[in-house]
């Protein structure tokens, strides 16, 4: 069983009227242990796709399975529950809370789950020195830089060890250098074991990838499996 | 890490907005308590100064015979073998168990006598008692003192041709008239007022009273259990509310109560619209936060939370301080305002409710922001990003 399976997932919106298809009839499986980029024109459905491979976006028709789970098929609020020990999420601006410590937006994703607060806070300590950011624990987003933004949101996105992170353009707003450090930082994450699907548009960062998934027009034009990467 | 920690960290580091919110919530809080302070301590204030103007409650002896009437109360004639009302009866109607409650205690005996070969109403009171209470009499002379003063109706004043300082022989006593009543349009324009003590000796009636005014605080406690209180301690005695005179007391008190109630509840909308505006626009500006939260795995309900956790700590601030500010306010504004010496305690129970209050127009008024939060589609949330 694959750990992501998309069934002929089709998503249809609605522009002012008009109906839009998004995604046409996507059939697509991800293994555990991948790191997949999901590449293409702006436009194209890249976002739509990992929305709705993140439990976050139902297709209008088709079927979306993680670990076996139809997803769609769950309530909301089980589908929240279900996001929160599946699933982490890595955004393009870091999206940070900018009121709260990096070890708090680290803690984030604790704060609804069972933890005692000695507990959250040793678990987001492991996180934040794995990414490197042991030492600015107690910084604002505003005090760090983004690179470390960067690794402060890979690090909430992990911390309650989800088996998949999707990363929407994690290097989008980073010079070269700290988005070849992020991309070593999720490669390194890859070897552990996390499932990575990232949406790019950054052709340097495919290096790192395991396959690659071109999207066009709503439909994965083709999907490559690399060799040994970087 | 808690949601309610990320609620108050929102509210530490976001001052400004925090500042607004609890500003709104003070001004509220304060112009109701201020309100509510003064109209009260003024509700109070007029009800006792209504309540010490004339009489409430009339005692009589029970009895059949009715024949001489005095302020529109059919009292039992002189000589009436009926079971009479005695000196002691004053001392039981201000020793009740609701005696705190009475203003003032003002006996009477009524009778005739001759004088100049003409029948004249004679009225024995207990003067500074029944000046007090009747606050509107205007008399021309002194105010009677010596126990052979006399207060002299305007009529018997015109029909015997006595102003004050004549001296006057009635059933053999001198008296002196102290002063005249001005003209009242009332059966006290003919009666002659003496000192109750010389006017139970003058009508043989030692020791006897035909009836008690009684003037009673109906606002702090209900005219009803005075009332009762009285029928308990005189089981002689007949006791009537004058229900015509206390209804109009009450219906002036309500008014006032009721345009307060009208104002702080204008106010409280106010304050209640200034927080759910501001809530409003703080939802609308952390439309991306939600989304991540959303993202993360929150449920509807952690974000109604996090954002009414915000409202009532933005609640307890803003009632705690609108209190302190409202009473300290009215504390200093009132005499100004209502140029009456109130007295504005603190009141520890009213600070409470206040605050309880503060936090339910709070958690109230956030609720519909923190409802369109909850229910922002994650996607669309995600796409402010």
């Amino acid at each position: 069983m694959s750990l992501i399976e998309v069934k002929n997932c089709t998503k249809i919106y609605d522009s002012g009227g008009t109906a839009v298809e998004a995604l046409k009839e996507v059939d697509l499986t991800i293994e555990e242990g991948e790191f997949v980029a999901l590449i293409g024109p702006s436009g194209s459905g890249k976002s739509t796709l990992l929305t709705m491979l993140g439990a976050l976006n139902p297709p209008t028709r088709g079927k979306v399975l993680i670990d076996g789970i139809d997803v769609y098929d769950l309530p909301a609020e089980r589908r929240a529950d279900f996001r929160s020990s599946y699933i982490g999420f890595v955004f393009q601006q870091f999206q940070l809370i900018p009121y709260l410590t990096a070890i708090e937006n680290v803690m984030l994703p604790l704060a609804i789950l069972r933890y005692s607060h000695a507990e959250q806070v040793k678990m987001a300590e492991n996180v934040l020195e794995k990414v490197g950011l042991a030492d600015k624990a107690k910084r604002l987003p505003n005090q760090l830089s983004g690179g470390e933004q960067e690794r402060v949101a890979i690090a909430r996105a992990i911390v309650n060890q989800p088996p998949i992170v999707f990363a929407d353009e994690p290097t989008g707003s980073l010079d070269t250098k700290t988005g070849e450090e992020i991309m070593k930082l999720f490669h390194t994450l890859n070897q552990e074991g996390l499932t990575i699907v990232m949406v790019t548009h950054n052709e340097e960062n495919l290096k790192y990838v395991k396959r690659t998934i071109v999207v066009r027009d709503g439909m994965i034009e083709n999907s490559n499996f690399h060799g040994d990467v970087a | 890490m808690r949601l309610d920690s990320i609620a108050i960290n929102s509210l530490k580091r976001r001052k400004s907005k925090m500042l607004f919110m609890i500003l709104g919530m003070i001004l509220a809080t304060a112009t109701v308590v201020i309100l509510y302070s003064i109209t009260t301590a003024m509700n109070r204030e007029l009800a006792e100064t209504f309540d010490e103007i004339g009489a409430n409650i009339i005692v009589m002896p029970k009895s059949d015979g009715m024949s001489l009437s005095y302020g529109g109360v059919s009292i039992p004639a002189a000589g009436s073998k009926e079971v009479m009302l005695t000196n002691d009866d004053i001392i039981k109607i201000n020793t009740i168990p609701n005696r705190d409650n009475i203003a003032y205690v003002a006996p009477k005996v009524l009778g005739l006598t001759r004088y100049q070969g003409k029948k004249i109403t004679v009225v024995g009171v207990d003067f500074p008692y029944e000046l007090k209470l009747k606050k509107w009499w205007q008399f021309w002379g002194e105010k009677p003192v010596a126990v052979t003063d006399l207060l002299l109706g305007s009529r018997v004043a015109a029909m015997f041709n006595k102003q004050p300082g004549d001296v006057i022989n009635i059933g053999g006593t001198e008296f002196q008239v102290a002063a005249v009543l001005e003209e009242q349009g009332t059966e006290e324009d003919g009666l002659v007022f003496m000192h109750l003590l010389k006017a139970q000796e003058l009508l043989d009636k030692e020791n006897e009273l035909s009836f008690i005014e009684v003037a009673a605080y109906c606002t702090t406690c209900p005219i009803e259990d005075i009332i009762a209180d009285i029928e308990n301690s005189l089981p002689h005695a007949r006791v009537t509310a004058l229900a015509e005179v206390v209804k109009a007391r009450q219906q002036v008190i309500d008014r006032f109560t009721n345009f307060t109630y009208a104002v702080s509840l204008i106010v409280v909308l106010i304050g209640a619209l200034v927080v759910m505006m501001t809530m409003m626009s703080s939802v609308s500006e952390r439309t991306a936060e939600i989304g991540v939260y959303q993202a993360m795995g929150y449920r509807k309900g952690n974000i109604f939370e996090i954002i009414l956790t915000e409202a009532m700590i933005i609640g307890l601030i803003g009632g705690t301080l609108g209190y302190v500010v409202g009473i300290a306010a009215a504390k200093s504004l009132a005499p100004a305002i209502t140029n009456m010496q109130l007295t504005i305690p603190w009141n520890p129970l009213i600070g409470v409710s206040v605050v309880f209050m503060a936090v339910v127009v709070g958690v109230l008024s956030s609720a519909y922001p923190a409802v369109l939060a909850a229910k922002l589609d994650p996607v669309e949330a995600l796409r402010y990003i």
